[in-house]
């Protein structure tokens, strides 16, 4: 789904009444992981995830597991291909088999929360679980266009999401501080 | 209990402006906002049409704008970055014809009124008289600046058009 298909009908109608809910944000300090149980439900398809986080190392990048009463999906089935412009080159990248969304929220910068739009759909049906991603950085110096669609393989139900830090570009393994939101389109 | 997550703000309408300002449209109340609307530029396809963020009724006219973007025309995709721009893309006009053409034009912001670095994502389509082309963009405001509203207004010419800004809920 992209962002048209997802909210064209809200502006069309122009009536701020549409059918995005609100469903949980989560708040947290200096975590490496960030959990969120019964976020997915039968009640949606399609969600919208954005977040307002800093972290304490530049350069790391906050990965996804989907998860299911309680526990993480952290088997190889994980896909993605990456488009991106940096300045005036073009470029992609494919990867298959990794353990987790790589990134699903982007970067983490120290002294600003970057720009994160993360469109998820059928995580709570017994299909495989995709998403569309964009994300830049609002840190001083250059800027850099990311696009990314991403699969699970697996046909399972899930109730959850983990957030994780990793390393991405930075120096190390930091952690991070502040808000995710996640909302759900009605069918 | 799920609540509504996309809240309408205002609607803005006009006709050959040189610029249109919205004042407190962004507060407090949101974090992340969403503008969808089209504008018809008065020169062409080449033709952009610019935003600023503005507080107090003035606009935030310095060198702070950074932006990235990813076009596509037929088989040929391109890309370019700017770091010092003094506004942000909001669309590419479309010049006013008889046969009324929608351009489809989609900003969000991201904290504009937060005292962090605002960003933006623009997606839009140009070239509705024959051909259609993609442009994409993210950018970034290098201030960390409150706004409570923004002004867009063309690189040369004039607007004519509608657009409707609506706030993410937070909770």
């Amino acid at each position: 789904m992209t962002l048209f298909q997802a909210l064209g009908p809200f502006a069309a109608s122009g009536s701020g009444m549409g059918d995005l809910e609100f469903i949980t944000s989560t708040t947290f300090s200096a975590a490496s992981t960030v959990s969120v149980d019964n976020c997915f439900s039968s009640r949606y398809t399609h969600y919208l995830m954005l977040r307002d986080v800093s972290g304490t190392v530049a350069q790391n990048i906050i990965q996804a597991r989907m998860r299911v009463g309680g526990v993480d999906a952290s088997a190889a089935n994980y896909r993605q291909q990456s488009l991106t412009g940096s300045s005036t080159t073009v470029s992609g990248a494919r990867a298959t088999g990794n353990t987790a969304f790589n990134p699903l929220l982007g970067y983490v910068e120290a002294t600003s929360i970057g720009l994160v739009q993360a469109w998820m759909s059928n995580p709570f049906q017994a299909v495989p679980t995709t998403a569309v991603v964009r994300h830049t950085q609002a840190a001083t110096g250059n800027i850099v266009a990311e696009y990314l669609l991403l699969a699970h393989d697996l046909s399972t139900s899930y109730d959850g999401i983990s957030f994780l830090v990793a390393q991405g570009g930075g120096a190390s393994t930091g952690t991070i501080t502040g808000t995710i939101y996640i909302y759900g389109l009605v069918a | 209990m799920p609540s509504n997550g996309l809240r309408y703000i205002t609607t803005t309408t006009f006709t050959t402006a040189s610029t249109v300002s919205v004042d407190n449209c962004f507060s407090s109340t949101y974090k992340h906002y969403l503008l969808r609307g089209y504008v018809l530029g008065s020169t062409g396809t080449s033709q952009y049409i610019n935003l600023r963020l503005r507080a107090s009724g003035t606009d935030a006219s310095g060198s702070d704008y950074r932006r990235q973007f990813i076009q596509a025309a037929s088989t040929s995709p391109s890309a370019n970055r700017a770091t010092t721009d003094t506004s942000m893309v909001f669309g590419r006009g479309i010049a006013q014809v008889a046969t009324a053409y929608s351009p489809y034009n989609e900003l969000w912001l991201h904290n504009p009124y937060d005292a962090v670095r605002t960003t933006a994502a623009v997606e839009l389509s140009y070239d509705f008289t024959g051909n259609i082309s993609l442009f994409s963009e993210v950018g970034a405001h290098g201030l960390t600046t409150q706004y409570d509203g923004c002004t867009i207004f063309a690189s040369a010419g004039t607007i004519t058009g509608q657009f409707s800004i609506f706030g993410l809920a937070v909770s």
